[in-house]
Formats: C-alpha cells, sequence, structure tokens
C-alpha cells in the first residue's frame, strides 16, 4: 500500500517537473540582444533543444565560468561546461580524442595563432561566420575559422614599493639600464604565444642588438606567467614583463602594489583564437555559444572579468584600464607568425640560453 | 597515526613470507590470478607501454593509434642533445641529494630520540613524527613561500625588522631542499623506527658487556645495524624528490631551478606541445627510479638480519642527562617547521585580503581582515563540485583499490599460484613513474577502452588505483605476511571453503592493515595533482586541480583557504580511520 | 581388525626440483593411532600436509575412509575443507581475533549447525579436553597447554573421520609435553578416532603410537610397533635415532640356528646375534647393541662374557653409564640402580645376550 502511494506521488511529481521543463524549453530566449543579432532563430532553437555545451578554453577557470554565467542567464536552455588547461595540453588532449572519434569539446579558445593553425590545418576546426564577423577588424580573425573572442598584450610591470614612479623605466629600451641588471623577470620564449609575439616584438623592432643587450641584463627567465606576477607582486622582483590578463586581477582585483608602463614603442599584442571544433557533441549550441562570445554582450562580459581590451571598438575598457585607441598596439600578422615561428623561437633561444 | 607508522614503513618491504596453502592450485584459483593479470596490466602496464612506444615514434600513439613508420630515435637525442638536459640533470640529483640527506638526517634523529632516549615527550614525539605526511607537497610548498620567499617572506621580514643581517631564500637549492627534507622525513622516520624498535637489545647489551661506551655502541652496533634501513629509506625517498612535481614548481621556478618533473610539465604545456620528447624524458626518468627501486628491493631482501626479537622488546634508552630539554626543543622545532609555521601562514593568508606586504606592521594591519575568502570558497561552485569529486573519488578508490590490492597481495604472498611474480612486479611499477607522464599514458591508452570511461570520474579513479598500487598492495601485504599460514589452514581444515575462511579469518586478522592502508589512499587520492591533469573533463575536475588553478591565477588566499580545507579533511579521515581501528581492537 | 581408514599409495613430492617425499606407501587401520617420526627434513610433515590436502603430490593415490581424495594420475583432488579432517597443528593456530567459544565452534558453523546444537557440541568437547567453564575467555589470553586444548578441542568438534597431529607438543616446555601426551593417548583410546602424529621426539612416538613409521630423506625406512623399532631396527639410523645404541662392525661367521648367527667383531670375538633380515656367511655386517640391554660384572667374579675394562664412567642417579673398552672397541653400557659398583680402570665382564644384539646389514 505505502509503496503505491509513494509511486503514484513521486509519478505526480515527475509529471509537473516536466511539464516545467516542456514549458522552460517552449519559452525559446530571443536570437537578438541589445539589437545585435547572436544567431538564427533556428540556430537558437536546435541549440536549446541539445541543451548543453562544452568549452575547452586555455583561460583561467573561474574567469570563464563567469563569463559563461551572463550566457546561460541569456539562454538558460543551454548549460555550459569550462574546462581550462593551457593551451599545449589542451591541444593534446584535443588530438587525443579526435583519433578516438570522441571529441568532448564544442568551443576551444587558445591563446596562441600558431597552434590554431595547425588545429585548422589537421582539420580539428569546422568553418564558422559569426554574425559579428565584420566587427572584428583585419588581423584579429582568420575569417571562416578562428576569430580574437580574447587576447593580451604585453608591457613591463614594476612594484611601486621597490620603484618609484620616477625611477621606472618609461620605453623598452630603459629596461637596458644597468640598475634593472638581474631585476627583470621574463617569459621564456618557449611559453607559447605570447611570450613569442613579445620576443618577435623585440627582434623586429627594437632589432636582435636590443634582446642581446636584454640577455645581459640578466633577466629571469618563468615559464609561466604566475610566480613571475606574484614575484613582482609581492616585492620578490623589481620589474616584471606581463601579460595584462595576469597583471589586471592582481593589480586591480587584489590591489597589488604594482604598475603597469605603456612604452611609446608599441605593445605586443596576441589573438587568443577562438574555433569550433569539429565532429563535437553539441554543434549549434557551440555555434551559439561562440556567437553569442563574440558579441558585445560576450566581449563586455569577458572585459569586465579579465580586464583586457575587447578588439572590438564598440566594448568599452575595463575599470582603470585604458581604451585600446590609446595605446600603441602592435600585432604581428597571422602570416608572419606561422612563417617565422620556429626561427625566431631558435633564435632567441641562442641568445637567451635554451630552456 | 600509530596505524600508519607500521604499514607505511614497510610499504615497500618485501618480507618473503612461507605461502600458506600448497596445494596444487585449483583451476578456479588460476583463472583468478589470470583475470588480476588482465585487471593490473589494463591499469599499469598499458600506459606504461604506450608510453614507452610513444618516446620512439614521431606522432604520439593517441588512442593507441601506433604509427611505426615514424619509428625514431630523435625523441631522445632531442632530449639528451639540449644544453639544458645537463643542467636539468645537475639540479636534479644536488636538490633531490640535499633533500635526501636532510631527511634521513631528521627523520633518523627523530627515530632515534624518539626511541632510544628519554628525552621528555618521546611518546608524543611518535606521534607527531609522521605528522608532515599529511601535509600535501603542493600546500607545504606554498606555505613556504610565502613564509621565506627572500624579500617578503615573512620570516625574512621579521628579520629585516630585527635588523639582523641574515636572510632565508627558499627559492634557492637549499630552500627548495629544505622543504623536500621537512616533508620527506617521515618516510625516513618509519623505516628507522621499526628498524630501532624490532632491534634485539642483546646485541647492544653484549656490545656494553664488552666494555664499549655508549658512543661506541652506538657507532659500532646501533649504526650499522640500522644501515639496511637508513640506505632503503634514503634510496625511496630520493627516487619520490625525483618525481616530485609541486614543490620544485612552487618554489623553483622563481630560482631558476629547473628539474626533471617541471621540465615535463613544461614540455606538455609549451606549444608547440613536445609530448615525445616529454616521454622520452620520463621513460629516461624511469630508467633512473627503475634502477633505484630495484636497489633497494636488494638492501631490503638482505636486511633480515636487524630483526631477531619479535614483540615485546623493551628498547634500551640512553639517558641524555642535562640536553634532554635542549634536544627536546631542538626535536620538536621540526613540528613547528613542518606543520605549524606553514599553517600559520596559511591561516593568515586566508583570513588576510592580500598576501602584498612589504614589512612586519603591514601584515598585522586589522582593516585587512576578513572572512570574505571563506565565504567565497563556500559560494563557488567549482570550488565546491571539485571538494564534491576529490571525495567521491578517495572512496571509489579506496573501495576499490583495497579490494584489488588485497587480491593481489594474498596471491603474491600467500599462494604459489603462477605469475604471482608478475603480480608482484607490476604493483610496483607505478612508484617509478611521475604522476605526470603517467596521466599521460592514460589518456592515450584508456580513450579508445570499449567501455566509455574517459569524461567519467572512472578514469581518474581507475588511474588512482593505478598509481598508488605499490603503497596500497604493500600496507595490506605486511599485514596479511604477520598472519601465521596454519591460522589459515586450521580454517580450511574444519571445513571451511575459500571465501568463509578469507571473511572469517583473514580479513577480520588482516583488518588494522587493511583499515591503514585505507587511510593512506583516501590522503594520497585526496591530494593527488598531477595525475588527474590529463583526465578530468566535464564536471569531473578534482578539489587539487581547482587549488592548482587558483594557485596558477595568483588568487593565494582562496589557495590558502582550499589548503585549509584539504588539511582539514584529511586530519578527519585520519583520526576517524584511526578511532575506527582502534574501536575494532 | 578394523577396516583400514587411511591409504598412501606411492606418493611423491618435489619442492623445486627437490625430492622431499619418495615413494611413499602407508597404510592407517581404523582407530589405529600412528606416529610418524623422523629428523626434522625427512618429509613427515609434508607427507602429513598431503594427507590433509593442504599440499598436492606429484604423483600417487591417497584415500580416506575408502573414499579417494587425492588421485595425482585422474587428477582428482578434494580440497582440504571437503576432507573431513581435524588437524591440530604445531602453531595451535588459535585464531587471535575470536573467543575459545568461537575457535572451537568455527567448524560446526562452518557446517551450518544449529545455534542450540553448536552450544552442546562445544561444551561437550570443551570438557572432554578439560576447558570446561573458560569458553568466554580470549583465546590471546591462554597458556600454550590451554591453546593446545583448544585446538584439539577444535580439530574434534565435528567428529573428523581422521585426526591429524603436526608435532603438537614441540612448543610446550617437557612436564607440560609429557602431561599432554598421556592425556592425549587416553583421550584417542576414549574416542576411538583414526590418529595420524607427527613428531622427531621418539619418546613421544613410543609413548602415543600402536605402530610407527621411521622416515629418512623422504622415504619410509621402517614400520611397526615401537618396541620393535627397539628391540629390532632395520638399520642403523633407526637404532641410532630412537635411542643411544652401540653399533658394531662385523662379518657373518656362522649361522647358529634359525635366527642366530655368530658375528666376527674386530674386538677379536665371535659374538653370538639375531637376525631377521635374510643374511649369509661371510657377509659384512652390523650389530646393534644397547647399553640398557648388557651386564657388567667385575672381572674378579667368575662371570661369563667378553673382558673389557672400564674407562669412564657417568652416574645418572638412577642409572650409571659405563663406557668401557672391548679390545679396543669402545662400547657404552648402563647399569641401572642407585649404587655405581665398578671402578674406572677396573677390568670387567661384559654379557651380551643374543637375543638383545641384533644383526643388520651394512
Amino acid at each position: 500500500m505505502y509503496r503505491k502511494q509513494t509511486l503514484t506521488r513521486a509519478s505526480i511529481v515527475l509529471a509537473v517537473c516536466s511539464l516545467m521543463m516542456a514549458s522552460a524549453r517552449a519559452q525559446t530566449p530571443p536570437n537578438v540582444i541589445n539589437g545585435e543579432t547572436i544567431g538564427s532563430p533556428e540556430l537558437v532553437a536546435a541549440a536549446c533543444k541539445e541543451g548543453a555545451a562544452v568549452f575547452y578554453t586555455a583561460q583561467s577557470d573561474a574567469d570563464e565560468r563567469q563569463v559563461v554565467k551572463q550566457f546561460e542567464k541569456d539562454f538558460p536552455c543551454i548549460k555550459v561546461s569550462v574546462i581550462s588547461v593551457l593551451t599545449g595540453r589542451l591541444l593534446e588532449r584535443i588530438q587525443t580524442e579526435a583519433t578516438a572519434g570522441k571529441i568532448q569539446a564544442d568551443v576551444s579558445l587558445m591563446t596562441d595563432e600558431a597552434i590554431a593553425q595547425l588545429m585548422i590545418e589537421k582539420k580539428l576546426v569546422r568553418a564558422w561566420t559569426p554574425p559579428s564577423e565584420a566587427k572584428f577588424p583585419e588581423n584579429t580573425k582568420k575569417s571562416g575559422w578562428w576569430y580574437a573572442g580574447s587576447n593580451t598584450y604585453l608591457y613591463p610591470v614594476y612594484n611601486t614599493d621597490l620603484v618609484t614612479d620616477a625611477e621606472a623605466p618609461k620605453t623598452w629600451k630603459d629596461l637596458l639600464d644597468p640598475k634593472w641588471k638581474g631585476q627583470i623577470g621574463s617569459p621564456a620564449v618557449a611559453v607559447g604565444g605570447t611570450a613569442w609575439t613579445l620576443y618577435y616584438f623585440m627582434l623586429k623592432e627594437e632589432g636582435e642588438d636590443y634582446v642581446r643587450k636584454f640577455a645581459a641584463q640578466q633577466p629571469k627567465l618563468f615559464s609561466s606567467f604566475q610566480p613571475m606576477s606574484m614575484g613582482v607582486a609581492r616585492g620578490e622582483q623589481k620589474i616584471a614583463i606581463l601579460a595584462n590578463v595576469v597583471d589586471y586581477p592582481l593589480r586591480v582585483i587584489q590591489g597589488a602594489p604594482i604598475k603597469p608602463i605603456y612604452p611609446p614603442e608599441g605593445l605586443p599584442y596576441i589573438n587568443y583564437p577562438m574555433m569550433l571544433l569539429n565532429h563535437s557533441p553539441h554543434p549549434k549550441a557551440g555555434e551559439l555559444l561562440g556567437n553569442w562570445y563574440l558579441s558585445k554582450r560576450g566581449q563586455a562580459a569577458l572585459v569586465g572579468v579579465r580586464g583586457i581590451n575587447s578588439v572590438r571598438s564598440d566594448v568599452a575598457p575595463a575599470k582603470g584600464n585604458p581604451s585600446v585607441s590609446e595605446l600603441k598596439i602592435w600585432a604581428p600578422t597571422n602570416e608572419e607568425i606561422i612563417k617565422n615561428f620556429s626561427s625566431v623561437r631558435a633564435k632567441v633561444d641562442g641568445i637567451l640560453g635554451g630552456r | 597515526m600509530a596505524t600508519i607508522d607500521s604499514t607505511t614503513a614497510s610499504s615497500v618491504l618485501d618480507i618473503s613470507a612461507k605461502p600458506a596453502f600448497r596445494a596444487r592450485p585449483a583451476i578456479s584459483g588460476r583463472l583468478a590470478v589470470a583475470g588480476l593479470i588482465v585487471v593490473l596490466s589494463v591499469l599499469i602496464v598499458l600506459p606504461i607501454a604506450v608510453l614507452l612506444a610513444g618516446s620512439f615514434l614521431s606522432e604520439p600513439p593517441r588512442a593507441l593509434q601506433f604509427d611505426w613508420s615514424g619509428l625514431t630515435l630523435r625523441n631522445y637525442l632531442a632530449v639528451l642533445s639540449d644544453d639544458s638536459f645537463f643542467v636539468l640533470l645537475r639540479n636534479s640529483f644536488v636538490v633531490a641529494t640535499v633533500g635526501t640527506l636532510g631527511a634521513l638526517s631528521i627523520g633518523a634523529g627523530l627515530a632515534w630520540i624518539g626511541i632510544r632516549t628519554d628525552v621528555p615527550g618521546r611518546r608524543l614525539l611518535a606521534s607527531v613524527s609522521i605528522l608532515p605526511m599529511f601535509v600535501p607537497p603542493l600546500v607545504g610548498a606554498f606555505a613556504w613561500d610565502i613564509l621565506a620567499s627572500p624579500r617578503s617572506g615573512l620570516i625574512n621580514l621579521l628579520l629585516r625588522e630585527l635588523s639582523l643581517p641574515i636572510h632565508l631564500n627558499i627559492y634557492s637549492i637549499w630552500g627548495v631542499g629544505f622543504v623536500f627534507a621537512i616533508y620527506y622525513a617521515p618516510y625516513v622516520y618509519l623505516f628507522v623506527a621499526a628498524a630501532l624498535r624490532n632491534m634485539d637489545p642483546s646485541f647492544e647489551e653484549a656490545a656494553a658487556m664488552s666494555g664499549a661506551n655508549r658512543w661506541t655502541v652506538f657507532w659500532r652496533v646501533t649504526l650499522p645495524l640500522s644501515l639496511p634501513a637508513l640506505l632503503s629509506a634514503a634510496l625511496l625517498v630520493f627516487v619520490l624528490l625525483i618525481e616530485l612535481f609541486a614543490i620544485p614548481a612552487v618554489l623553483g621556478e622563481p630560482g631558476n631551478l629547473k628539474v626533471f618533473s617541471v621540465r615535463i610539465w613544461e614540455l606538455i604545456g609549451f606549444t608547440p606541445p613536445q609530448v615525445n620528447q616529454a616521454s622520452a624524458m620520463g621513460v629516461l626518468m624511469l630508467l633512473l627510479t627503475v634502477t633505484l627501486v630495484s636497489i633497494q628491493h636488494r638492501v631490503l631482501s638482505k636486511r633480515n638480519y636487524v630483526t631477531v626479537a619479535g614483540k615485546g622488546v623493551r628498547p634500551r634508552v640512553i639517558s641524555m642527562g642535562v640536553f634532554r630539554w635542549p634536544v627536546a626543543v631542538v626535536t620538536f622545532s621540526y613540528i613547528v617547521m613542518a606543520v605549524l609555521l606553514p599553517y600559520a601562514a596559511l591561516i593568515l593568508i586566508a583570513l588576510r585580503k592580500t598576501i602584498f606586504f612589504s614589512r612586519l606592521s603591514a601584515v598585522f594591519n586589522p582593516s585587512q581582515f576578513t572572512l570574505s575568502h571563506f565565504s567565497a570558497a563556500y559560494n563557488d561552485p567549482v570550488v565546491l563540485t571539485s571538494f564534491q569529486n576529490s571525495l567521491i573519488v578517495s572512496f571509489l578508490t579506496v573501495a576499490i583499490g583495497i579490494a584489488l590490492y588485497f587480491a593481489a597481495a594474498y596471491v603474491i604472498h600467500r599462494t604459489r599460484l603462477p605469475g604471482r611474480r608478475a603480480i608482484d612486479l607490476i604493483t610496483i611499477i607505478p612508484l617509478a613513474i611521475p604522476g605526470l607522464i603517467i596521466g599521460l599514458g592514460y589518456l592515450w591508452s584508456w580513450i579508445s577502452l570499449p567501455v566509455g570511461i574517459y569524461g567519467t570520474l572512472w578514469i581518474i579513479i581507475f588511474a588512482y588505483v593505478g598509481q598508488f598500487s605499490p603503497q596500497g598492495v604493500r600496507a595490506i601485504a605486511t599485514s596479511l605476511i604477520q598472519i601465521h599460514p596454519e591460522l589459515e589452514e586450521s580454517a580450511r581444515l574444519s571445513g571451511a571453503g575459500f571465501f568463509y575462511m578469507l571473511r572469517r579469518v583473514v580479513v577480520p586478522l588482516a583488518w588494522p592493515g587493511i583499515l591503514s592502508g585505507a587511510i593512506l589512499l583516501m590522503v594520497l587520492s585526496f591530494r593527488e595533482l598531477a595525475t588527474a591533469l590529463f583526465l578530468y573533463t566535464t564536471n569531473t575536475q578534482v578539489f587539487s586541480l581547482t587549488m592548482f588553478d587558483f594557485w596558477a591565477r595568483g588568487s593565494t588566499s582562496m589557495v590558502a583557504v582550499m589548503a585549509l580545507c584539504q588539511s582539514f579533511v584529511l586530519l578527519v579521515l585520519v583520526v576517524l580511520g584511526n578511532l575506527i581501528r582502534r574501536g575494532h581492537e | 581388525m578394523a577396516t583400514q581408514s587411511v591409504e598412501l599409495v606411492d606418493i611423491t613430492k618435489r619442492f623445486g626440483g627437490k625430492l622431499v617425499v619418495d615413494s611413499v606407501c602407508l597404510e592407517v587401520d581404523q582407530g589405529e593411532f600412528v606416529v610418524i617420526l623422523g629428523p626434522s627434513g625427512c618429509g613427515k610433515t609434508t607427507t602429513l600436509r598431503m594427507l590433509a590436502g593442504l599440499e598436492s603430490p606429484e604423483s600417487g593415490r591417497i584415500s580416506v575412509g575408502g573414499k579417494i581424495v587425492t588421485d595425482a594420475a585422474r587428477g582428482v583432488f578434494v580440497r582440504p575443507e571437503h576432507r573431513d579432517i581435524g588437524m591440530v597443528f604445531q602453531s595451535y593456530a588459535i585464531w587471535p581475533h575470536l573467543t575459545v567459544f568461537e575457535n572451537v565452534a568455527f567448524p560446526l558453523r562452518v557446517r551450518r549447525m544449529a545455534k542450540r546444537e553448536i552450544e552442546a557440541k562445544v561444551a561437550k568437547v570443551l570438557a572432554l579436553v578439560g576447558l570446561a567453564g573458560e569458553s568466554q575467555r580470549s583465546a590471546t589470553a591462554l597458556s600454550g597447554g590451554q591453546m593446545q586444548r583448544v585446538a584439539l578441542a577444535r580439530a574434534l568438534v565435528f567428529d573428523p573421520a581422521l585426526l591429524l597431529f603436526d608435532e603438537p607438543l614441540s612448543n610446550l616446555d617437557l612436564k607440560l609435553r609429557e602431561h599432554l601426551r598421556g592425556e592425549l593417548k587416553k583421550l584417542q583410546r576414549e574416542t576411538g578416532l583414526t590418529s595420524v602424529y607427527v613428531t622427531h621426539d621418539q619418546a613421544e612416538a613410543v609413548e602415543l603410537a600402536d605402530r610407527v613409521i621411521v622416515m629418512q630423506g623422504g622415504k619410509v625406512v621402517q614400520v611397526g610397533a615401537p618396541e620393535m623399532l627397539f628391540r629390532r631396527p632395520r638399520s642403523r639410523f633407526v637404532a641410532e635415532f630412537i635411542a643411544t645404541a652401540n653399533v658394531i662392525d662385523g662379518k657373518v661367521e656362522a649361522l647358529l640356528g634359525e635366527k642366530t648367527a655368530r658375528i666376527g667383531t674386530p674386538c677379536g670375538t665371535g659374538l653370538s646375534a639375531t637376525f631377521e633380515q635374510p643374511i649369509s656367511i661371510g657377509q659384512d655386517v652390523q650389530v646393534v647393541v644397547h647399553p640398557e640391554d648388557c651386564v657388567l660384572s667385575p672381572a674378579s667374579k667368575n662371570g661369563a662374557g667378553y673382558p673389557a675394562r672400564v674407562i669412564e664412567q657417568q652416574y645418572q642417579g638412577t642409572s650409571t653409564r659405563y663406557l668401557v673398552d672391548w679390545n679396543g672397541t669402545p662400547f657404552q653400557v648402563v647399569a641401572l640402580g642407585t649404587y655405581s659398583r665398578l671402578e674406572t680402570g677396573s677390568a670387567v665382564h661384559l654379557a651380551i645376550d643374543p637375543a638383545c644384539a641384533t644383526i643388520i646389514p651394512r
């Protein structure tokens, strides 16, 4: 008797639940946000039907979850899972998953254009043109394949407890001042596209001689940005060359005593390509997530969390950051990167010492 | 905590006991062993074989797709011809040696002082000496970074405040070696304490009766008799330190102190990733560690002459005289350095808004104190989910692991079934392989298993079960070999079938060992970082990975909060386990 | 007599290539108490364990109660738990995590006996071994002798077809051992259980056994009633293993009767002795004489016997052990009594009863 009752009760609850879910599903969210089209109504409907999307990203896990939370608010019918691993490891996983025919993710965001190119060549990525394609300037996309969903640029950062504003370097050349000998932290060239671009900038804009002199300053070479940024923030290091995505949370959110320099020679800039993966489990929801991420809404959320400057001119900079128009961004072209990738690495390795 | 004591000490001891039951193995026994070997092969041999193959190929054997046309030695050449290889080799060796020697002197000193002297508080010493084992290396490294980084480390701030001309540099070889030493000293302690406890006092008494004073007795009798234990402890610690990732990753980097394990991490993380070179380097490390482990095996097999007397031996106690108290202070300062100071620093950081201070007065600025990090951690769904995941993973690893390890230990030590030596060998291998590189092997080999475990917690659980088999099998083996074979035989002759006998006789008698093994396994799987790195996917992130992610993002306070939570959970688990054990006795 | 209970046919066992049990054949009758006696490493324990089913032979056949439990040729092997054999182990093998009661009740629990019946049976068997009232004690709190009684109770409680003992008394002190030996024999007589008992202690064997089986180097070298081992050892090994004996080399000189022969010895004199195994004149043999079976008398008296001289004597309380020089051959004699009547150095007569001197082939 008792069992029968519980069963009935359970089935009623179940029925109510499914009704509610059905009604939630029935209300397909709007496909236009703040006047910007995220995708066709069919795409939104199909994405809602899939109900989930998986996002492989090289950016910080917690940051991405905050950004994606906004997406889930806009499209409550889709649940997004974020997996955050460094670019190299992400690539290895995607390749292994593809070989096994078990691709887990729909969208990926890498920190390296050369890797993006490799993924296109290995057919791990599918063609994609988001509605906001035109909003992305040349050199921040490979049209039809990837778009700079995120980015970073590099600049020297100094500890304000150890270095006064007056003594602080103002330009890249100032880093060669003997007083900074042994006081500078810098990423090793092998770390990834970000570090590569820094040295490519040094070689191309300041000359090979500059890199030699920089090497003579005996910079401490780090293989990830974290210990370097903590080092300068805690005063273990006077100056460090950081990516703004690393510097921002420490400086603005945690109030670390550090200050960036915006050298007039330029800020080496790196695209973080966003791509859709081939044979992915939720192609529609993945596409919708990608479209949203590149929209003004998505980019604004990203800027708010990570303090980057969106490449979209219609997205305002984060609190305390200058706008892109005030900065001298130095960005190599995709062709340049792919052409020079190995030679620059070898050259820098030769000068700064292999790592 | 005494539970862990005996089992872990012998976790690598290989005492060959007489098999209980020599009757002709039944077909079912052979089948069971065959099954066990298959399971262990999938868990351990396959991933390693795939890595080994990968180190000779130009394209990694992802999902078991071997491209033999790319057979090459280039990966090894690349690793060996790299200028930095010898720097890595030197660093790894020097820092592991410093750490081993330090651990050896601390561990052996604690054991000797705690067991053979009349220093006050020596009973307490026995239970606190192994406490640092429960501090995850990542947490210990992180805490010591805060305590002794050259400029803003709390200790250095204090030294500067006192205008003392000295300062500590935790980023140096000596600094990293020091942290190695304090967190690996308990392993040495376990070995040496066991040897000292079991040593027949008549050896020393005979020397004393022959006219030797107590220092002569120590140098000429006690020390030589403890030498096998010291040597094997040293080899084990050296192997563990060569593989260790967390401490050099946190403390080595700022001082440009590169070691093999961190280099492998980089090779896989750099763009483009050099996975084949990473496996080649992993195989080179494997060669080194396998050599050391087999030497240790040798040493242990010859150590029988040390222990003669069984239980109930009252060790000779040496009076320290006026030095009793000073020695006690020095001894207990170890616990201060390895546990109290680091946790004090963690609590401080967890309660402070930021970790940026340049003088001591700023550290205790009351306006900086807040509980917000605790609430932030509590409200972070990732922290909570990964915490839950870690609990599930740990419990299931223990449940599956213990059953498997029991079966393996039983076959190895209690039967003469063909194949038992293979099982013994297979279950020791993971000791010699760094978790980081084996994670890659698991990914490559298991993703294509017909049973879809990739993307679930199971893949992490199975990886842990494989990874921790050396510790688990040996913990259980210790208690199994203490059970006299005739206790089993008499059950059989009383009419009990094999499983009835296991249930009613062997398991109850081996229970303390099984429980200690379970606690050890729980601790290891809750804190493991490197192995899971390639295996977690959607919703299967584990707690230590979340912690590492926060660390990599500079959210130091969150890391402190999580480290405190992790340590608290480990403490609760250990205490609970011991209560159950005591209750059982 | 009673039916045959245990039979071992041509049992052979090797450990790592080493032959430990070599074609052993053995029969035990219903209700018989058989002791397997031998020095350590002679294969006696292995033989017992094969009977129990704890080892399996390489070849041969074993049957218990008419049922074949092991037949290597046909691949038959009944597992120990199905053999219905009780066994008392050298280490007692008392499970430390169980009480006395639970230890003894174990075989009954395995057989899923009713609770009431278990209680009754355990109480009965505990009373039988003299442990009534101790049933709730922890097994680890017992003395060695008590543990042995528990082990015995456990082996008896399920009324096995056969009882095996693997040196059960060797870990006890002498007094207790002698005491328990007596009890064990009494118990076995009362229960009438067929028993096989392994020991290296000849005193135990003599006292307990209906029949003794002497093993050496994996082979059975002699089977017989205890007194026959002493009286008619079939080899020098048996003679010397079970007791101290004088063994003299010699040659058969003449056959004196159906069972008697004269043996020429290095002592120069002919010695009359008994033979069991066929011999021929001129054969090299040895003669075994137990020191207790000879008589020494002072040479001054007009006694019969061979002339000898006392070279050493050892007073042993209720007897005296003399070492005499018999024409250059040392020879031991034990004289009973609390008086030692012969002086060292004195000439004596050594009398040997031909019935007490056994000829064994060399």
